[in-house]
């Protein structure tokens, strides 16, 4: 459904251009999850912002790449058919909901704007799925919150509002920039379920995109990690979790705990500075806090090879060559 | 090149130019008097209201005196009226605003001296302070203290409460330090930005007041040429001696326009990532005294979502 | 709202108090015997006695700021010391004209500052940017009341295409009396619109680059109703208290103005009761664009809550 080809993406700037997305490449499918994982900085989120031709232009450019949407070129398309994808076909909630809502209207009128936009349909009409939308992200008493304004809203009910705003013309994709970030904990695992919920029942495709392996884990069919403004892992959730081919897939998730007890491990944080992106290092962008680097990794810079069926890694060693250095590494530090 | 990059540039060639502008006025101002030839206030019958020649750069008044020669002096007068106006209001206003965001029993008196001197227009408090004083120099500069006092104030007030809820202030406080070591040297040095803008615009606000009470004849009194008194005298020649008008406003526009760019410039280069939004918009004493305004209306919303 | 309103007018009770001690203070800081400076140096001492009697000079100055602030409140201003006229009437009957020019110089600002500001949004990136920007701080800088003398030089004088001097009321007219306005209105505007254009636009950059703009163009809408719709409100809330306290400009800027185009206006009387040494002139009319002023800013303040959900509901 969306296909993305050798994306790059650079923002010029007084120092240089920043490589932001350095030949990115990925599809989704309908009604699939994707999960783009990766520290700040990882590119990440322009990826996410150049499928809507949301990045601030200048100083972004596109110096290469194609982002195919139903077989039209968006990074060729002009404004006016942009504008008639954006919302509609395609729609994008974003990370802080506290200032995501226009702070002078009423939530109902920034939905009933949204559903006015791009449907052919009455006042009375809007605002009947409007509320029917609230409704369904799960906010009581739908008509009298309607003509609140965000500040009445709390965090949590400010992200499903923007999720029933995002939902309201039933686009084919979702695309959620760290959604749940900025909130507590348990409101994150009611987003989640919800966003999965409304998944059944829309049948949208989703791009989840966050730092939080967890989230991933739970929701996402497909992970690509990102690293440094490239894909250096991408393939099945569950293969990633357990086989992870790329070195820093395995730091990322060594940086997090493990719930399970008596399974408790010694968190290990990913060592280092993620890469500075107007001067990357010589080789493969990880091997300066790779701990498994070769000699051989400062000179080489790997391409996305498919390793494994369905499972693709940017890293000179091979499967097993990984597998032996994690179980050298834990026996290392003492722990199996 | 990026755009951005071109913006500053532009900027900052545009904020030399003011600079160079305003020295060559200061020199003139400093130096000009003592070459030339005639005095400013002599009269000179013969020479009556005639036309900018090379004799007469700027053309003669309604006395036969140069204007050239009178602005030059009048410069002198204008920019000692506004920079002394100009730096003792950043000092006092400095102080006072330090204070009252430090002490909170001041800051209520304070404050609210401070809105009820805010209810005149600042021009209108000079007028009527410098009618009641009488219209020397010394009492011009005091006037127009009062005038641009209140917006200082509350700029550095705002500043200080912000900053005092800083970590490194309360760890200072932790630590014994007295409140005027905390005042001067904590709070102080992180305010100064605002109030260096600040002081730069209040020197241009000040030039465009002194130049306004002189020419509505409360300023200064002729013979003594200030920018303001010599556009005075020269209405009613308006018709018949056009550049009698002109060159003295020239020099006004001229070297208010260079202070508020070089403000600006200050603005910029000083605070690129600055405290709160509403500090951006600080960028003349007119909009500021809307500043006061904003920053109170926040903290009763402040106290309203609490 | 209520709350916002209620709490608004009580904060001015100390603002008019401190207004009045300002005004009482200034105009006892004149030197000499106010009687005596009011009747000139060929009166007698009786007659300034009597005056000083009259005026209470008599009485402690705690008594006489007390007497004369209750007098105040309740509408009397005192009497001209020349006309014997209250000093109340005097202004009202200047209050005509410079009524006429404070709103017209407002529309004129507000009609090219608005759409100037956010055309100056939307086409940031261009050259019109630094124009604009230079363009605002010209309008700051130059002297209303040269502006005012080269304005009468060039239509005034060599088209002559409005009266340069003069006011004539509605009531004769509206050509009469637009056309004796048009030049001081366009003066008191150029400062004006200068701070509003200014104040709108930084505010609109500022809330351009918010996450509810983004939202709004992911949601599809034009770049034109994002920012006329979306950033524009936002923005203009601040913009409002810029506008109220711009007020306090051309009412300063009125004095200048109006003795430029012999306006018979509330500036004028104000600069005459100086020349006149007319104090209780002088002392009623600024305490009088005092409380105007107060009053402006209250209304904007209350329109401001107004704009902004966040004190409206509560």
């Amino acid at each position: 459904m969306l296909e993305v080809k050798s994306l790059s993406v650079h923002f010029s700037t007084a120092d240089g251009d920043v490589k932001a997305v350095d030949n990115v490449s990925f599809s989704i499918k309908p009604g699939e999850t994707l999960g783009i994982v990766g520290e700040s900085g990882s590119g990440k989120s322009v990826t996410a912002l150049s499928i809507m031709q949301l990045n601030a232009s200048p100083p972004c450019n596109y110096p290469s790449g194609e982002i195919l949407f139903k077989g039209k070129d968006l990074l060729k398309a002009k404004e006016k058919e942009l504008q008639k994808i954006r919302g509609n076909d395609i729609a994008m909630i974003f990370q802080d909901p506290m200032t995501s809502l226009n702070p002078v209207f009423t939530v109902g009128s920034q939905i009933i704007e949204s559903i006015r936009k791009h449907q052919n349909v009455s006042k009375k009409e809007a605002k009947r799925r409007a509320i029917e939308m609230l409704t369904d992200v799960g906010i009581a008493h739908p008509e009298k919150r309607m003509k609140e304004y965000p500040h009445q809203y709390s965090g949590g009910m400010r992200q499903r509002a923007m999720i029933a705003m995002a939902l309201s013309c039933n686009p084919k994709l979702l695309i959620a920039d760290e959604p749940t970030t900025a909130l507590d904990v348990t409101i994150q695992a009611q987003l989640l379920e919800l966003m999965q919920n409304l998944q059944e029942k829309y049948g949208m495709a989703i791009i989840m995109i966050t730092h939080d392996l967890g989230v991933v884990a739970r929701i996402a069919d497909r992970i690509l990690v990102m690293y440094g403004g490239t894909i250096v892992e991408k393939g099945k959730t569950l293969d990633i979790f357990y086989e992870p081919l790329m070195p820093y897939s395995w730091s990322l998730m060594q940086s997090i705990p493990n719930p399970q007890p008596g399974k408790r491990e010694k968190l290990v944080p990913v060592p280092g500075q993620p890469p500075n992106l107007l001067h990357l290092p010589e080789g493969c962008r990880f091997q300066p806090r790779c701990p498994f680097a070769r000699e051989e990794c400062k000179k080489i810079n790997p391409p996305l090879t498919e390793k494994t069926s369905g499972h693709s890694a940017s890293c000179i060693l091979t499967p097993e060559e990984i597998k032996d250095e994690i179980s050298k590494f834990k026996r290392g530090r003492g722990v199996i | 090149m990026t755009k951005k990059k071109n913006k500053s540039l532009q900027k900052n060639a545009l904020g030399i130019a003011s600079g160079i502008i305003l020295t060559l006025i200061i020199l003139l101002a400093i130096f000009g008097p003592f070459i030339m030839k005639t005095s400013p206030t002599e009269v000179y019958a013969e020479n009556r209201l005639q036309p900018p020649s090379l004799e007469h750069l700027f053309g003669t008044d309604h006395f036969g005196r140069d204007i050239f020669n009178r602005i030059i002096y009048g410069a002198r007068i204008s920019l000692i009226v506004g920079f002394s106006a100009a730096v003792i209001t950043t000092i006092v206003g400095t102080t006072l605003g330090l204070v009252a965001g430090y002490f909170k029993k001041v800051d209520n008196i304070l404050m609210r001296m401070i809105d009820g001197m805010m209810a005149f227009p600042a021009i209108l408090l000079a007028i009527m302070l410098v009618a009641a004083l009488g219209g020397n120099l010394q009492n011009i500069v005091i006037a127009l203290v009062f005038a641009y006092i209140p917006i200082m104030v509350r700029i550095v007030r705002s500043s200080t409460l912000q900053l005092k809820n800083m970590q490194y202030v309360e760890a200072a406080k932790a630590s014994g330090t007295s409140n005027t070591t905390i005042l001067f040297n904590h709070l102080l040095p992180n305010a100064i930005t605002p109030i260096i803008v600040q002081g730069t615009f209040i020197f241009a606000e000040a030039i465009l007041a002194e130049a306004a009470l002189s020419f509505l004849g409360v300023g200064v009194q002729p013979p003594i040429p200030s920018w303001g008194s010599i556009l005075g005298e020269s209405r009613i020649y308006l018709m018949n001696a056009p550049w009698y008008s002109i060159f003295p406003g020239v020099a006004i526009a001229i070297t208010v326009l260079s202070l508020n760019i070089l403000g600006d410039l200050f603005r910029d280069l000083l605070d690129p990532h600055s405290l709160n939004s509403s500090k951006k918009k600080r960028w003349s004493v007119k909009m500021t005294e809307t500043i006061g305004n904003i920053q109170m209306k926040k903290s009763v919303n402040k106290g309203v979502e609490k | 709202m209520l709350k916002y309103i209620i709490k608004r007018l009580l904060s001015l009770i100390p603002v008019v108090l401190i207004v009045g001690i300002i005004v009482f203070v200034v105009i006892h800081l004149i030197p000499g015997d106010p009687a005596q400076v009011m009747l000139g140096q060929s009166a007698t001492d009786e007659q300034v006695e009597s005056l000083r009697k009259e005026l209470g000079l008599d009485q402690p100055i705690i008594i006489q700021f007390f007497t004369w602030f209750g007098d105040i409140l309740q509408g009397n201003l005192g009497h001209s010391v020349f006309s014997n006229k209250p000093v109340l009437d005097l202004i009202l009957e200047r209050i005509g004209p410079t009524i006429s020019l404070t709103v017209l110089a407002t529309t004129v600002s507000l009609l090219i500052a608005i759409p100037s500001a956010i055309f100056a949004v939307w086409k940031r990136n261009s050259f019109l940017d630094p124009l604009f920007m230079s363009g605002t701080l010209l309008g700051v800088s130059i002297p209303n009341f040269w502006l005012a003398l080269l304005l009468i030089l060039c239509f005034g004088v060599t088209f002559q295409w409005f009266p340069v001097a003069g006011y004539q009321p509605i009531s004769a007219g509206f050509w009469p009396w637009l056309s004796h306005l048009i030049l001081p209105a366009v003066v008191l505007s150029v400062q004006q619109i200068g701070i509003i254009a200014r104040m709108l636009r930084d505010g609109m950059l500022e809330v351009v680059n918010q996450d509810y703009i983004r939202t709004a163009k992911a949601k599809g809408l034009v770049e034109r109703i994002v920012l006329m719709k979306h950033a524009f409100l936002n923005a203009m809330i601040p913009t409002t208290t810029v506008i109220g306290t711009s007020i306090a400009l051309l009412l300063g800027g009125a004095v200048v103005t109006e003795t430029v185009f012999a306006i018979p206006g509330l500036g004028r009387l104000i600069i005459d009761s100086i020349s006149s040494r007319d104090y209780p002139v002088l002392q009623g009319s600024v305490l009088f664009v005092a409380g105007v002023y107060v009053l402006v800013n209250l209304i904007v303040d209350i329109v401001y809550a107004f704009l902004d959900p966040r004190i409206r509901y509560d």
